[in-house]
């Protein structure tokens, strides 16, 4: 060791170095649809009218995706192939397809009239996975009319989530029940065209700091954080390149409002000397104090009053910046989008079961298992699906801003048990950067995002 | 034609090709995963993850493969499809629902009919005579191979017995004959002089001549017998001249049935040969096979073995909808009728085959069921009286059908004069009509119904069914279907109907979903609760006509097994007057609990079948019914030929005479051991519900037999045998105490004495003393065989289980838990608690039952009272969820007091303009005020929306303080138990009396950090508080997340069950735990919000 | 100016018995980063007192790994760069995150004015 300091430390340079200035980034203000104020919230209607104004938006897409490929004289069996506007319109010896949502009935789905009956509201959500092993799930089709129950290996085969709009192909097979022989999803959305010009500049994606008070190791990693964001560990040259760092949800992790402010304390003391030389966006996740019902809201900055009034005369917006829960960012003319990963947690409990031998599945296939995930979210235009039905959300009347009208650049999810970055292929020519952010926590991680070349760098801080 | 032929082939071909080079096309348009497999999918190596695993997948890169595979496994999958079974079935559907046809071949003189006979009736045969009479019974049935059946049974001539004259002989027949002919119309066919014996009393074994008096039309049967009971016969001036006792009254269909040794729904055979058919011109009924048969010819076969099965019997489930108007409840007059939904389904199978849905107006079409649109209501009530012809249901099921589906379409038909609407029985020309009646049985109690007469179809209503075998707090269909087939049903108000008839085809989609599901559910109630399978066993148990297990109370099962009894042994059964005595018996015995919270097993020891044991043990009938003068008179020894018993009649013993009671309970009580040893090593699942059904059957039947001796208004009332019934039981209760205490106690070895602590009529409860549960259990078993051996077989008292901790409030008043086995306890056992009442609000039982369950279970006296006090705070501080605060009536037409539901009634009618009407049930809770309590009644919901305060003073001291006291009580002592309550109730008064003062004061705004008033212009903290925005801020943040979490988790389950994702929820099933709760949380999360909002 | 800073970390981790971050004495004397790390690794020859050492070091591949254990520490050829981030007198080395004012290696793109208050730069003691 002492062979190895002296090394380096021969090496050093002795002189007082000037400041690098952290390369500047461009901000498109667009607006935020995720945005709920809390006047305007009305809780005086139901669910349903999110889901008929999903099916109204996606149904028109699916159709002409639908059309594109089953329309125009398409044959099964030498019988020709209709359309059918609803779903229950569907009749048996008719090959024909349908669009509608996908409603999946699943044995460990949450059920609060059972908790109440049984007496046991209110104790700790035990639940990993809604999916039963042993094969009971139901999966429907379904649209105003009512619904249809799918089968097939179809159905086996391709994963399926609640809030889903698909068209399916097939045949009635016993009455109420349709066997599905293929699927469809929505006509592709545009993307907007990338940068023609080569800009500079990267990103810090930081997700689950999770902080708490008197965690030594915690605090530990997160001043060495600081230190490396600062340019003072090492390679300050290319630390100045990042223009900005995101904070993708679960900062804290109070386990009552009691915790709250040594919570707020220790995350401010980390925020205080980060401003100093980067800006920062900061998004709420699951445990953050923000909304439980997504979208959330941004972080008041009154939780922060405390510890940051005291020391920032003037914190600009630029500067620190509060934001909701998914967000979009449009940054040197990308659009990014990112959740702090409720949205693919909720949908994996769909899909992967929960096996009491948890070795059965490796890490690289849940990895796996979660970009197929990622990448439904894309393909169905939806970035939560399940949402509301196992995915608790704000009940909108007339619009669903979890609907996609564009697919962004770069995609990332918050929270995710690893780092991976993949490039998710959606067809003539559209890719989007997928990137899960695992919890700083547990793995002392951060990603830089180049916004030029779209490559991750992954730094590890370990303990 | 060469040419032409080369060409097809040529066009096969092109077709082909277009496709492939379609499917081509589309492979390749898309290549992300959802769509197309790609390489990380397959070499997935778990299996478990079966998602993601499976055939069909390729990798990418062979393009070769691709082509020629996927195209073969979309056409193996197609092969596989049984799309023309279904569309062949739904083709059918479209064509005909009627029963399979007969075989051509058939033939009366080739061909036996074996069927399930289902029901039966008295008729005649106009132009046919078989035995000099044209009185026929008409058994309705259905064969093996589904054929419908009526067959006419012939040649029996009903008949009375009357005593005959002491000089009475062979040759005076003649001259007796013409002249009650000449009296009677020529009703009289024959007299014969038989030797009988009357059940009544024992006088020696000896037979009297008796007159059987034969009748041509049964219908004359009773003036006859009247003529004889009231001395009108005045042949000469001996015979009968004042008045005799005739014998065996009793109902033609019944009469037959029992002489020909036909049970009710049991299988009849008729011998090829045997049997003719009815010519086409004279038949009556829609059956097809209709035939006629002599009573001597036809085979009756006993339900066992080969012919316990059953028919395939269509079941018909239906249920109508009305279109109400707004505030009134349908009328048949004014309210049309827009939609029926039917389901039939064959009995033992799993799915139904016939699901549709008659509506008036266009209906969208349903996967898996028919529409059939009207264009009026006219030719939709017409359509579906063809239909149920046509379908030709065995059973029609509903619920609620007996008083309102069925009654509601014929009183509309007629109000729309269609008059061939009401000709769906089997009869074609039989019309069904309304009756209204008033049942009333002991048993059951007193109710008002209305019944149709639909000839050959059973009928079963499940509504009654429930109300007549189990107690519940409420018998809507909801809570019906949530408590035996755990599924809350949405429940759409009537007015709501009206506005989606009247919307598009769409709407009236969703009615007729939501039809056929109403429609569904008695089909599934009715499998679920075995009712079909239970009453098929205790009609073939009886003896009686399915159709009187509905319609009749116990009494006639009774006579029934009676009935066929005396006619194997030449015995006579005496038509009864029946007076309605006042006179009473004493009861069954109840030890004087010795009262207390026990916490050591108690044991408890019960007799088998008690009454019935007793009238074994003691062969007490109407048989062996002796008096003192008999006795003597027969020099009959006591306790070898006679018995007194504990209350002083005379019974001779078996030596004499078996009596017909003993050995029908013997009987019924070896029927059931069999039933349940057949039950325990039958595997098939369909039979153990059969075995299962009869050994019920069996048991209540047995149970019958003494309540039929002791109904004072009765067929053959008997004070003698069921007074000494309960002497005897009173009697053998005392001897069990005695014995067990003298025979376990310290003086004789024991460690310590036992006490019994409770008996009631049949059982008694034992305290061993020893704290060790699986000693005292083993100290029961030898005890009870003990006792069992100082009585006479077959009385039997056996050790049943233990409670341990007990609970013993009162007289038929307890808890504990209950044990078999010392491993574990079996459950919370309970008797008599306010729990069940129906006229107390839900608090009451859940309270209670957590309470008996830290008690009992958890063992933690000190946590169920800390329970207690957490219950009463709640309440005070209107913390306790409302709906455990409801309490629910029925509205009755008229009251003679004001009463809180329907004063409550009245008050919704002026503020909403619609509100409940008489039968619906009223839900409401009582507020605050000092208003009497009638006018304190409110609606829930209206109590949510308005914040209004809940009368907590009078939940505490009227719903819960007696419940409560009665259980804690015994343990903490009365006065220590109203304490708790006592000094809440002052509490309460003072908080009422400044709920008073605070009526008078000005609303203000309040700080959100100290409730202080706010100064105007005053932000929502006051100058004091604004130092802790960021705690503040914070406390009202985390309510917003917990109401936000549960408000999404309440609603997006009521959408679930609602069974659309895209429809609102109409839900208005206030039975449903949730259903407040979701109100609740949306308001509370609305105030919420709008207070974060402030910041 | 070493010997200053020598007594700096002497009295801090013996006399106040706290933990000296290099980044402590970057905020003291308003030195750069490099320049900390060479009076870290000075004092660390130089001191004859015993003294908990917190290395980190740099290894490519982005990995930055806290050693504290010394004594286990496996050399590779990989490492890019290590100094000693911390001394600490206890065993258990615990940060406390604290404002500072140290001078910046990367300078904010975006004004920034902080309070003139807040954490005062504590003079400097003349020999």
């Amino acid at each position: 060791m002492d062979s190895i300091l002296q090394r380096f430390n021969e090496s050093r340079s002795d002189e007082g170095a000037e400041p690098i200035l952290r390369q500047k980034l461009t901000f498109d203000r667009k607006p935020n649809e995720f945005a709920l104020s809390f006047e305007k919230r009305m809780y005086e209607r139901q669910y349903y009218l999110m889901y008929q104004r999903r099916l109204e938006v996606l149904r028109e897409r699916v159709t002409k995706k639908c059309e594109a490929k089953w329309d125009d004289g398409f044959r099964l069996r030498g019988k020709l192939v209709v359309k059918k506007n609803k779903v229950l319109d569907i009749r048996a010896s008719e090959p024909c397809w349908c669009v509608g949502t996908i409603y999946c009935e699943m044995k460990y789905k949450p059920n609060i009239l059972d908790e109440v009956v049984n007496d046991v509201y209110g104790a700790p959500d035990l639940v990993k996975s809604y999916t039963d092993p042993e094969g009971t799930d139901e999966i429907m089709l379904e649209d105003e009319s009512g619904r249809i129950l799918l089968v097939g290996d179809l159905v086996k085969k391709t994963p399926f989530v609640s809030g889903t709009v698909v068209g399916i192909l097939g045949m009635e097979a016993e009455a109420g029940t349709f066997q599905a022989l293929d699927i469809c999803y929505p006509y592709p959305i545009p993307q907007a065209p990338l940068p023609s010009v080569p800009t500079k500049g990267k990103i810090a994606l930081l997700s689950g700091l999770n902080v708490v008070p008197n965690d030594p190791v915690l605090s530990t990693k997160l001043k060495v954080l600081e230190d490396y964001l600062s340019g003072d560990i090492i390679d300050s040259k290319e630390v100045s390149k990042i223009g900005r760092l995101v904070i993708c949800g679960n900062s804290m992790h109070p386990s009552s409002s009691s915790d709250l402010p040594g919570c707020l304390n220790e995350l401010g003391g980390f925020l205080v000397n980060v401003l100093r030389t980067i800006p920062v966006d900061i998004m709420p996740g699951e445990n953050d104090p923000s909304d439980r019902s997504l979208p959330q809201q941004p972080l008041h900055k009154a939780l922060f009053s405390d510890v940051l009034s005291d020391q920032l005369e003037n914190v600009e917006e630029s500067l620190f910046r509060p934001v909701t829960n998914p967000m979009w960012f449009a940054i040197n003319g990308l659009d990014l989008l990112g959740t702090s990963g409720q949205n693919i947690n909720d949908i994996c409990k769909y899909i992967i079961p929960n096996f009491n031998n948890t070795d059965d599945l490796s890490v690289e296939e849940q990895t796996n298992a979660r970009f197929r995930m990622i990448e439904g979210t894309l393909k169905w235009q939806n970035i939560a699906p399940t949402a509301p039905d196992t995915l608790w959300c704000y009940p909108y009347q007339d619009n669903d801003p979890f609907i996609l009208d564009r697919w962004p650049h770069v995609y990332f999810i918050g929270n995710q048990p690893q780092f991976a970055a993949r490039d998710i292929n959606l067809g003539d020519d559209l890719r989007v950067k997928a990137i899960t952010l695992p919890e700083f926590s547990t793995t002392g991680q951060i990603v830089i995002l180049d916004l030029d070349t779209l490559d991750t760098e992954l730094i590890t801080i370990r303990a | 034609m060469s040419s032409e032929s080369l060409k097809r082939p040529e066009y096969e071909e092109a077709v082909e090709e277009e496709t492939m080079e379609k499917k081509m096309k589309l492979q390749s348009f898309d290549h992300s995963s959802l769509s197309e497999p790609v390489s990380t999918i397959e070499i997935i190596p778990s299996d478990k993850f079966r998602k993601h695993t499976g055939q069909g997948y390729k990798p990418k890169g062979n393009v070769n493969g691709t082509q020629s595979v996927q195209p073969t496994e979309f056409e193996q999958q197609l092969s596989q499809m049984d799309h023309e079974s279904v569309y062949a079935q739904e083709s059918e559907q479209d064509k005909t629902f009627a029963r399979a046809g007969l075989p051509e071949n058939f033939s009366p003189q080739t061909h036996s009919i074996s069927f399930q006979q289902l029901d039966a009736e008295q008729s005649f045969l106009p132009g046919f005579k078989d035995s000099n009479t044209s009185a026929v019974v008409r058994f309705f049935g259905v064969t093996d191979q589904g054929h419908s059946v009526l067959c006419n049974v012939t040649g029996f001539r009903h008949y009375l017995y009357v005593p005959a004259p002491a000089d009475f002989t062979a040759q005076d027949i003649p001259a007796f004959l013409k002249h009650l002919n000449g009296s009677f119309e020529n009703n009289v066919d024959n007299i014969e002089i038989v030797d009988r014996q009357s059940i009544w009393g024992y006088s020696g074994n000896s037979k009297l001549p008796f007159l059987k008096v034969y009748v041509i039309n049964p219908n004359g049967i009773n003036k006859i017998r009247t003529a004889f009971e009231r001395g009108y016969i005045n042949y000469n001036d001996t015979w009968y001249s004042g008045g005799t006792t005739t014998y065996d009254n009793i109902a033609y269909p019944l009469r037959v049935m029992i002489d020909c040794g036909i049970v009710g729904m049991s299988w009849i055979t008729l011998p090829e040969g045997k049997y003719q058919m009815i010519e086409e011109k004279d038949r009556v009924s829609t059956c097809q096979l209709e035939v006629r048969v002599n009573f001597r010819d036809l085979k009756a076969h006993p339900a066992e073995g080969e012919w316990s099965h059953s028919a395939p019997l269509r079941i018909l489930s239906f249920d109508i909808e009305c279109a109400g108007r707004v505030g009134v409840f349908p009328e048949p007059d004014v309210d049309p009728v827009i939609q029926i939904a039917n389901v039939v389904s064959i009995a033992g199978e799993p799915k139904p085959f016939i699901r549709n849905v008659f509506t008036v107006n266009t209906c969208s079409p349903i996967t898996g069921s028919q529409i059939y649109e009207h264009t009026t209501e006219n030719d939709m009530l017409k359509h579906w009286r063809d239909f149920v012809v046509e379908a030709d249901p065995d059973v029609i099921i509903g619920y609620n059908t007996s008083n309102f589906d069925l009654p509601y379409l014929l009183d509309r038909a007629r109000a729309l004069k269609i008059e061939k609407f009401p000709y769906f029985g089997r009869l074609s020309n039989v019309k069904q009509e309304v009756k209204e009646s008033i049942f009333s049985s002991k048993a059951y109690g007193t109710r008002e119904s209305k019944n149709v007469n639909i000839d050959g179809r059973l009928q079963l209503d499940l509504l009654q069914f429930v109300q007549r075998e189990y107690k519940l707090r409420s018998y809507t269909l909801n809570a019906v279907s949530a408590h035996f087939l755990g599924e809350q049903k949405e429940d759409v108000h009537h007015s709501i109907i009206t506005s989606l008839q009247n919307g598009d085809s769409e709407t009236r989609r969703r009615l007729a979903v939501y039809c056929l599901k109403d429609a569904y559910l008695p089909l599934r109630l009715l499998e679920k609760l075995m009712a079909l399978v239970n009453y098929t066993e205790m009609a073939r148990v009886t003896g009686v006509p399915f159709s009187y297990l509905l319609a009749r109370g116990q009494q006639i099962k009774v006579v029934s097994q009676l009935f066929r009894k005396c006619l194997q042994i030449d015995t006579v059964i005496p038509n009864m007057q029946s007076q309605g005595s006042d006179e009473q018996y004493e009861g069954a015995t109840v030890i004087e609990p010795i009262r207390g919270y026990y916490d050591v097993p108690i044991a408890t020891l019960d007799f088998n079948s008690l009454y019935p044991s007793i009238m074994m043990a003691h062969n007490l009938c109407y048989t062996t019914l002796c008096n003192k003068s008999t006795a003597d008179r027969l020099q009959l020894k006591k306790d070898e030929d006679y018995i007194i018993t504990p209350n002083g009649d005379y019974f001779v013993t078996s030596k004499l005479r078996r009596g017909i009671l003993p050995e029908i309970l013997e009987e019924l009580i070896g029927a059931r051991k069999r039933a349940k040893k057949d039950l325990k090593e039958e595997k098939d699942p369909f039979k153990r519900d059969v075995l299962n059904g009869r050994q019920l059957a069996l048991k209540i039947s047995a149970n019958s037999v003494y309540g039929f001796t002791g109904a004072t208004v009765g067929k053959l009332p008997c004070l003698a045998i069921s007074s000494s019934v309960t002497s005897f039981g009173r009697t053998m209760i005392e001897k069990t105490k005695n014995a067990v205490e003298e025979k376990y106690c310290i003086k004789n070895g024991f460690k310590y004495d036992a006490v019994v602590v409770y008996g009631d009529t049949d059982s008694v409860m034992v305290k061993f003393g020893t704290k060790n549960l699986e000693e005292t259990m083993s100290l029961g078993a030898e005890a009870a065989a003990y006792v069992s051996s100082l009585f006479k077989h077959p009385i039997n008292l056996e050790f049943e289980k233990v409670y341990f901790p007990y609970l013993l409030i009162n007289k038929k008043r307890y808890a504990g838990l209950y044990w078999t086995r010392p491993d574990k306890y079996d459950k919370l056992d309970q008797k008599g608690l306010a729990s069940v009442r129906r006229d107390s609000c839900p608090l009451v039982s859940i309270v209670m039952n957590k309470v008996l369950r830290k008690i009992l279970i958890e063992r933690n006296v000190q946590g169920a009272l800390e329970f207690i006090k957490t219950t009463i705070d709640d309440i005070l501080h209107n913390r306790a969820d409302i709906s455990k605060l409801i309490i629910s009536k029925t509205l009755a037409p008229n009251y003679t007091n004001p009463q809180p539901h329907a004063v409550l009634a009245e008050r919704i009618k002026k503020r909403d303009g619609v509100g409940p009407n008489v039968g619906d049930r009223v839900d409401y809770v009582v507020i605050g005020g000092n208003d009497k309590l009638y006018n304190r009644a409110e609606d829930p919901l209206y109590v949510l929306e308005q914040s209004i305060q809940i009368d907590s003073k009078y939940y505490l001291t009227n719903q819960l303080q007696n419940p409560i006291i009665s259980i804690v009580a015994p343990i903490i002592g009365e006065k220590q138990a109203n304490a708790m309550f006592i000094v809440k109730s002052i509490k309460i008064s003072t908080g009422n009396a400044k709920g008073g003062l605070m009526g008078f004061i000005k609303k203000v705004q309040m700080c959100k950090g100290c409730k202080g008033p706010l100064k105007k212009n005053e932000g929502p903290l006051c100058g004091n508080c604004q130092g802790r925005v960021g705690e503040l801020y914070v406390k009202t943040l985390y309510d917003v997340r917990d109401l936000e979490e549960k408000f999404a988790r309440l609603w997006t389950q009521c959408q679930r069950c609602s069974g659309s994702l895209h429809n609102e929820v109409l839900c208005s099933n206030k039975n449903c735990d949730i259903f407040y709760m979701r109100v609740k949380s949306r308001k509370e999360l609305q105030e919420k919000v709008d207070e974060l909002s402030k910041w | 100016m070493s010997e200053d800073v020598g007594k700096f970390i002497h009295e801090r981790l013996f006399n106040d018995c706290e933990v000296v971050l290099y980044t402590d004495i970057m905020t003291q004397f308003q030195y750069t980063n490099n320049q900390a790390k060479k009076e870290m690794y000075k004092y660390y020859k130089t001191t004859k007192s015993k003294v908990n050492c917190v290395i980190v070091c740099c290894y490519a591949g982005g990995l930055i790994s806290i050693i504290q254990d010394l004594a286990n520490f496996e050399p590779s050829d990989d490492i890019v760069d290590a100094f000693i981030y911390a001394f600490s007198t206890m065993e258990q080395f615990t940060v406390v995150n604290k404002p500072n004012s140290r001078p910046l290696a990367i300078e904010n793109a975006f004004e920034f004015v902080q309070k003139a208050s807040a954490a005062p730069v504590e003079a400097v003691r003349e020999p």
